[in-house]
């Protein structure tokens, strides 16, 4: 250990959050830190340039400074991986607390969530942007889609579980009606769990759009992503690895920044859950 | 004076795994006047708590009627049965689980208010939350607190106050006090006590604790099984029980003014309630039973007004026991 | 010689601030033959008292302390050395008997485990004793019952089951935890009537751990009681009924509602709510609840003997 720094109380999320913060700070700045260069500027002259002064971290294909890409792709992911955080989860727990706490249409609900979830979802996100045009909103959307069935069925499970316990059926005695309960009594007792939940979904998205930009289905080349940048150097990796590998760390980062405060959140949340 | 409450054949079934139907009230009728409190005694898996929920719909009856007030409660829809929330409350047996334990008091106990329309939010049911408080002995301290920060008797008189916040005519008390400490039983049934002679409140307390019903009835009604064996006044039916297992019960209950005797145990155990025996339910661990006992269901037999039982010997005071347990 | 002798028997639990104290120097004896009850509310210790005797506390609970079975300290010795003893050791009932059933064992498997080593060796003899022992503990068919498994029979059943496996060791002392708590009043009422039989047979000595105050009155001779870690009385069960000297006990007998005393009688109660391990200091215990409390109380209680500073007082 550093002389004088304690060990922080919750190292995972401590670490998780600092990466994130970090990766934000060069998704806002991304103008500023990558010197005022042009991610969509492409100088033929200088294409597939290795790494040097004028381009830290090389030229693509196009001749397209690569820093300035990578640096503006993390705009991407990060959109993509909140984006798809919430839609996901908002669509999932209203399904998930429909179907756990009302039986009729539970049976119905759960159908056609097992029907989603028997489709894997790179392939399902894949044939989603087959049919729409390719962009930064149906990118989310498609991927959401994908998502959705996990949250789902985690808050339908957490909702059978509280509705079980007996201050919800205090509640009914007390005369509140169903959306009071689900709201005031069952959400606040399973947010934690959707908290958590959310938090990986959204890693699980950012790796989704690389993939889906990686073989074509995702973003258009002309909005630098990561997975597009390493799409481009694909073909070249043995001689060029430089267009790979950038984009790949940042990419790795941030999924693990994202899986540390997941784990993290998690840790806090479980053992204060078992004592209350 | 019509009765306050009013049962009549009433049954409530649930299906079990593999087709197997539990008849868990088998058609139970009693009545309570109001500002009564009648006991519903028995052991488990007699029915009494399914009972109680059934009077609170919070499992629908498959038979029979429930008469509140004159009016007939059973068959009406969600919406039209609520309003009438405000006037049969309920307090449940464990303090533990029935306190979400994300609200503040205060939001616990203007939950009712609110949620019946009788205040227009939060802030309106503050001045009742505090009387609330002050009324089950509780410091107005408590309102910001959580569940959590109180013991098992406070919540309990917490759940009290909920029950109370809507000035209730009936109250339920499902086994309210048997999952407390002695000493803090002795508090809460107290409590209940003085609540119920200053409110004018009926009750119908469940219980299987003979001593503590002892306590706080005015009338006794003895559950075996899903059905009633014996109704009447408390006293007389304590000082002599007319049937065979209200004696059973009293026998068996840990006295200690007197030392302990096996005289008038029950041999065996309650059968499953899902296979009852046939003929009078009881049959099988009474010691008076003869063979008609086995065919025969015996309807309840009003001894005196007030007073029945179900038995084929109810009029026949106390037999000797025809055979030791 | 005393059976059992427990002496300055002190439990504590690590915790990140300070050790929490569940038991401060218990001392205890229970004669051959004997009944004797550990009476307590939820928090008082009893339950850590019985597990600190059986030696089931989990690993790195701090106790110290002695406990002598028969003149030697079972504290001390490795548990395979008491397991390996022929009879004459100590045997537990358990409060909840679908939970210290094992649900996956037929019950005749789960008694002959509990036979000591010579009785097991021919599987004819095992068999033999488990349906004896199941008999004379009032089971019906006990041969069918040896491969029943626990959920196929009722709790009174499951009780009893839990009785004849503890009578499998021959113990010479049972320590029953709230044995009839989770049972019906006509079972208990059976329950309470096959544990006096068996000792008025076996002349086992019982040690009742409970809550209930009435369940003593039926089943043991002497009685201590508990209160935050502490015995704050120990006294003939008649004597304690008639005469309770410490405050706490003369509280929680007045707390009993007695059957036959009909509505007038206005239950005593103990205001306010006992310690809990992290709020305990060295003074009285009791004293925040106790009518008679004064400046005296903010020193330690006598040791021994009743722990009151009014003991002769408190009649």
């Amino acid at each position: 250990m550093i002389a004088g720094i304690r060990k922080p109380a919750a190292p995972m999320l401590t670490a998780g959050l600092a990466l994130l913060i970090l990766i934000a700070i060069i998704a806002i700045a991304a103008p500023v830190l990558s010197g005022g260069r042009d991610p969509a500027l492409v100088l033929p002259h200088e294409r597939a340039l290795a790494p040097g002064l004028a381009h830290p971290f090389g030229t693509d294909l196009l001749g397209r400074d690569l820093l300035a890409r990578t640096l503006y792709g993390t705009r991407i992911s990060l959109a993509v991986g909140l984006g798809v955080a919430f839609a996901a989860t908002i669509a999932g727990t209203a399904i998930g607390m429909i179907a756990g706490y009302a039986r009729i249409l539970d049976g119905v609900l759960m159908r056609g969530i097992d029907g989603l979830m028997a489709i894997p979802p790179v392939l399902l996100a894949v044939t989603l942007m087959t049919v729409m045009r390719g962009s930064l909103v149906n990118v989310i959307a498609a991927i959401a889609l994908a998502e959705l069935p996990r949250v789902a069925r985690l808050v339908r499970a957490s909702v059978q579980a509280v509705r079980a316990n007996l201050y919800v059926q205090a509640a009914i005695v007390a005369g509140a009606r169903t959306p009071a309960i689900l709201l005031r009594h069952i959400l606040p007792n399973i947010a934690a769990v959707i908290v958590v939940q959310a938090t990986f979904i959204g890693a699980s998205a950012i790796l989704l759009e690389a993939v889906l930009s990686f073989i074509g289905a995702g973003i258009p080349p002309t909005t630098p992503s990561w997975g597009n940048i390493m799409a481009e150097g694909r073909s070249l990796w043995q001689v060029k690895p430089h267009i790979l590998v950038f984009p790949a760390i940042f990419l790795s980062l941030t999924v693990l920044g994202v899986n540390l405060v997941g784990d993290g959140l998690r840790n806090r949340l479980d053992p204060r859950g078992k004592a209350s | 004076m019509t009765a306050l409450l009013e049962i009549s054949g009433l049954e409530k079934r649930f299906r079990l795994r593999g087709g197997r139907v539990l008849q868990a009230v088998a058609g139970v009728s009693l009545s309570i006047a109001p500002g009564e409190v009648l006991a519903l005694v028995g052991e488990s898996g007699c029915g009494k708590s399914t009972l109680g929920r059934c009077l609170l719909r919070l499992e629908e009856i498959d038979g029979g009627e429930i008469r509140f007030d004159g009016q007939r409660i059973d068959a009406l829809r969600a919406t039209a049965f609520r309003p009438l929330r405000q006037r049969i409350q309920m307090v449940f047996q464990d303090p533990y689980g029935s306190l979400d334990p994300r609200m503040t008091v205060a939001e616990i106990l203007a939950e009712p208010l609110t949620s019946l329309g009788l205040v227009r939010n939060r802030h309106d049911a503050a001045p009742r939350v505090l009387e609330l408080l002050d009324m089950v002995r509780m410091p107005r301290s408590c309102v910001a607190k959580k569940p959590h920060e109180f013991s098992g008797g406070q919540r309990q008189r917490i759940g009290i106050a909920r029950a109370l916040a809507t000035r209730p005519d009936l109250l339920v008390c499902d086994e309210a006090v048997s999952a407390l400490d002695v000493s803090v039983k002795a508090q809460i049934v107290n409590l209940l006590s003085d609540l119920r002679a200053e409110l004018g409140l009926a009750m119908l307390f469940i219980s299987h604790d003979l001593a503590i019903v002892e306590r706080i009835a005015d009338r006794v009604a003895v559950m075996y099984l899903g059905r009633i064996v014996e109704t009447g006044d408390a006293d007389a039916i304590f000082s002599s029980p007319g049937h065979p297992y209200t004696r059973g019960l009293l026998a068996a209950a840990p006295r200690i003014d007197a030392p302990f005797t096996t005289d008038g145990l029950l041999r065996g155990e309650p059968p499953d309630p899902a296979a009852p025996p046939q003929g009078c339910r009881f049959h099988t661990r009474c010691p008076q039973a003869v063979a008609r006992c086995e065919t025969d269901d015996p309807s309840p037999v009003p001894l005196v007004p007030g007073w029945s039982v179900a038995c084929h010997f109810a009029a026949n005071p106390v037999p000797e026991p025809m055979e030791n347990p | 010689m005393p059976l059992l002798e427990v002496s300055g028997l002190r439990v504590a639990f690590p915790s990140p601030t300070r050790p929490l104290v569940a038991l401060e120097g218990l001392d205890l004896t229970v004669e051959a033959g004997e009944t004797v009850a550990l009476v307590g509310e939820s928090g008082s210790g009893k339950s850590v008292a019985s597990l600190a005797i059986m030696g089931l506390l989990p690993a790195g609970t701090m106790v110290t302390g002695q406990v002598r079975l028969n003149g030697a300290d079972v504290l001390a010795q490795p548990a395979r050395e008491r397991r390996a003893r022929r009879g004459g050791g100590i045997a537990m009932v358990f409060q909840e008997p679908m939970t210290s059933l094992n649900p996956v064992l037929p019950i005749g498997r789960q008694i002959i485990e509990a036979l000591p080593d010579d009785e097991r060796r021919s599987r004819t003899a095992a068999s033999a004793r488990a349906v004896e022992l199941l008999a004379s503990v009032g089971l019906t068919a006990p041969e069918r019952r040896l491969s029943e498994y626990p959920h196929q029979i009722s709790g009174g059943m499951r009780q009893r089951v839990m009785i004849a496996i503890a009578l499998a060791s021959r113990p010479a002392l049972i320590i029953a935890d709230e044995p009839t708590t989770a049972l019906d009043v006509t079972v208990q009422a059976q329950i309470v009537a096959l544990l006096r039989q068996i000792q008025d047979e076996s002349g086992t000595a019982l040690l009742l751990v409970s809550h209930d105050l009435a369940l003593v009155w039926q089943m043991a001779r002497r009685v201590a009681v508990m209160y935050a870690g502490r015995i704050v009385e120990q006294a003939s069960v008649e004597a304690l009924f008639a005469r309770p000297r410490h405050p706490y006990s003369a509280g929680l007998v007045g707390a009993i509602p007695r059957l036959g005393g009909g509505r007038a009688e206005r239950l005593v109660e103990i205001p306010g709510l006992a310690p809990g391990l992290a709020e305990r200091g060295p003074g009285c215990a009791f004293a925040p609840r106790c009518r008679q409390a004064a400046a005296i109380c903010a020193s330690p209680p006598p040791a021994h003997g009743i722990a009151c500073h009014f003991a002769e007082a408190a009649r």
